[in-house]
């Protein structure tokens, strides 16, 4: 992983176990956004405010229409109202690697658009915001950073973890992970560890996506069943029937 | 990291590219790219397909803008474009003027989707062709002409970096 500046081209856009960066523009503002009451009060010099409800969007994917079969955005986002488990890595003038900043989240893709611009046929799927039948109810900041970067795997991991906070953590956090391809049955999880050997790393509570058919795409959400998570963090695969599956995953702390 | 522009890199990785075409003989080969220190007055008939740094303005349109505060701490980008000359095969080679033309055109797109789909090199943060400025009858230093083009390539690059 590289540090400092990128540029879009590196962004990649993960949506329900599919990977459309090859159509996708531009994303975004995606981030989180407060609603601020204004508790201003007749002899406040300047006004105040208090943070009240937050905000988690990924807002716009501007797109270009693509009828490809199967993969094509017109296939795997014609579908607006629907949840959408969406991951997006922001690649470090590169291609994303473990490490790189990523956000993550279900969101519900509130419409699929097509429209004209400049003469292309573009697709617009704006995502209204976290999806209330999200699998849990955010609590946490929506960033975190890509525990495995898009990519085939056929053995357990050994190698050492990624520090991304400096130091551990104790408000829980959550998984996010975009299966793509895979021959059968597996298990994704993130480990922690508080020094960063192999042997020191175990699975954080909770943040597993039990064993599923990696045969056919499979995306998600899950938190941790704990609020303390070590300061290293890794991917780790249990095999089941697969023996290669092709996987993203992305880890944010709360 | 201090700011450097990475002129001399980029020329390095682009010479480095392997781009396969055909060449006028009819054989397919590697299309010989020559690096800033590799230049020749004169460019011979067996040396080609070549593409090479246009001496004249190989460098043109630089511009420098600072993208955050912090004087001459502050983060900056470099753009520039880098002019190549293809040289496919000299003017009149085979039974017509314009025998090799056709070939010319076809390994000139090729080059040119090589550019386009291998735009992660050293140096640069982003490069992409830009424009053909010249299309036809190119020089060499001698004055012979070639079959060819001018290729130009649009570099951006975050100067930290």
């Amino acid at each position: 992983m590289a540090t400092g500046r990128t540029v879009n081209r590196w962004t990649r856009i993960y949506h329900d176990g599919y990977d459309i960066s090859g159509m996708s523009r531009s994303i975004g503002m995606a981030g989180m956004l407060y609603d601020m009451a204004d508790l201003t009060t007749l002899n406040d010099s300047v006004k105040g405010y208090l943070r009240r409800v937050g905000h988690v969007n990924a807002e716009t994917v501007n797109a270009v229409l693509d009828n490809t079969a199967v993969t094509g955005l017109h296939t795997v986002g014609l579908t607006a109202g629907a949840k959408r488990t969406l991951l997006i890595a922001a690649g470090i003038r590169a291609e994303p690697a473990a490490g790189d900043p990523c956000f993550g989240g279900q969101f519900t893709q509130g419409a699929y658009q097509l429209s004209d611009d400049g003469g292309a046929v573009a697709a617009t799927l704006p995502y209204g915001g976290w999806a209330t039948d999200a699998t849990f109810s955010h609590n946490y900041r929506p960033f975190g950073i890509l525990t495995h970067a898009k990519g085939a795997e056929t053995a357990v991991n050994t190698a050492i973890g990624l520090d991304d906070e400096g130091a551990a953590t104790a408000q829980g956090g959550y998984m996010t992970y975009q299966v793509l391809a895979g021959n059968g049955t597996a298990t994704l999880k993130i480990q922690d560890a508080a020094t960063n050997t192999d042997p020191s790393f175990a699975d954080i509570t909770g943040v597993t996506t039990g064993s599923i058919n990696c045969a056919v795409v499979q995306h998600g959400i899950v938190a941790a069943t704990v609020s303390a998570i070590r300061r290293y963090l890794r991917w780790q695969i249990v095999f089941g029937t697969a023996t290669t599956v092709t996987f993203a995953l992305g880890f944010t702390r709360g | 990291m201090a700011d450097s522009i990475k002129l001399t890199t980029v020329t390095n990785s682009i010479a480095a590219l392997s781009i396969t075409i055909t060449k006028p003989d009819g054989t397919s080969g590697t299309l010989t790219i020559r690096d800033i220190d590799e230049l020749t007055e004169a460019i011979n008939q067996e040396q080609c397909p070549i593409l090479s740094p246009q001496p004249a303005n190989f460098v043109t349109d630089v511009v420098i803008t600072r993208d955050s505060f912090g004087a001459d701490a502050a983060l900056k980008t470099v753009k520039y474009t880098l002019h190549y000359i293809f040289y496919y095969a000299p003017v009149a080679q085979g039974a017509t003027m314009f025998e090799k033309y056709d070939n010319m055109i076809t390994a000139a797109a090729i080059i040119l989707n090589h550019l386009a789909i291998n735009t992660n090199l050293t140096g640069a943060t982003d490069i992409l062709p830009q424009a053909i400025p010249v299309f036809g009858p190119v020089a060499d230093g001698t004055g012979a002409l070639f079959h060819g083009c001018v290729i130009s390539m649009r570099v951006m690059q975050y100067m930290e970096a």
